[in-house]
């Protein structure tokens, strides 16, 4: 019965967490940002509800797989409640974000300012945002 | 061979791992195109300079990112289910996840939305590239971390 509840717990802070991750990142992404430096017409031909979709789909589906993650190693990563969520937001954020830079460094200068962006974007929405909401909200 | 500083330790066991995984994203592109897969990313990938600059981009980034990780490992190491080799296996599954699947998933919803070509390939293109770097990264790292312990 508890470990049910605690499933349910973890969804809902995920799914939560998530949700506010996905409208962050969609601020970010019509914020005129990529345009200004002349991308978005070059990567790919993007709309408004494309965006809100993609992102709301993608950042929900993974805040809840990164949720249980967290909920496994919690008593392995180092702090407690808001600065822990930090701490996992940044492992993730290590783990999934900046090798990108690398990556796209084989596709030109287009594609690497392409990535700085998104990088940053992505460190605000996961280290300042998710990682926070859910050292906040799930505590075992 | 013993490195008594145990953050080291982790980081050189990755760094040798993610060398090794580097090469494998290539040796799996050069298989594309040579075994003609139904789905190729890079056509012109038996051409001598292309396979040169993708090794070497390659085992770079994923030496020093894997040296990172190596460190990570370490941290979560008595958490990490299972013992030895497989420790190491599901810690690469785990780094998979987080570091291509994600990047997988977002172009094929992309895909799924927009419906351009290009998304699906670069969908498989961090799928692929993710199982052969990551599975033999973990193995590796399992193996070299257990000899070193």
């Amino acid at each position: 019965m508890r470990s049910g509840n605690n499933m349910k717990r973890l969804l809902i802070v995920g799914f939560i967490a998530g949700l506010v991750m996905a409208i962050a990142n969609f601020i970010f992404d019509i914020s005129g940002i990529y345009e200004s430096v002349s991308l978005l017409p070059q990567v790919l031909p993007m709309n408004m509800q494309f965006l809100a979709a993609h992102n709301i789909i993608f950042s929900i589906m993974w805040g809840i797989i990164w949720i249980g993650l967290y909920a496994f190693f919690y008593d392995y990563v180092p702090n407690k409640g808001v600065k822990k969520g930090i701490i996992y937001g940044l492992i993730i954020w290590i783990i999934y974000v900046p090798r990108l830079i690398l990556i796209t460094s084989a596709y030109g200068e287009t594609a690497v300012t392409w990535s700085i962006i998104f990088s940053f974007r992505d460190f605000i929405s996961i280290c300042l945002i998710y990682g926070p909401l859910i050292g906040y909200f799930y505590r075992k | 061979m013993k490195i008594s500083n145990p953050l080291m330790r982790g980081f050189y066991a990755g760094l040798i791992a993610g060398c090794v995984g580097g090469m494998g994203v290539t040796i799996i592109r050069i298989l594309e195109v040579a075994l003609s897969f139904p789905i190729i990313v890079y056509p012109y990938f038996l051409e001598f300079d292309m396979i040169i600059n993708h090794l070497g981009y390659s085992i770079s980034a994923h030496g020093i990112f894997g040296g990172i990780f190596g460190i990570i490992y370490l941290k979560f190491y008595n958490r990490i289910p299972s013992k030895g080799v497989k420790k190491g296996l599901i810690f690469g599954s785990i780094i998979f996840l987080i570091a291509n699947l994600t990047w997988a998933s977002s172009n094929f919803i992309s895909w799924l939305f927009i419906g351009i070509e290009q998304s699906f390939i670069w969908a498989y293109e961090f799928l692929t590239a993710g199982f052969f770097i990551w599975i033999p990264y973990g193995i590796l790292l399992g193996v070299i971390y257990e000899k070193w312990k």
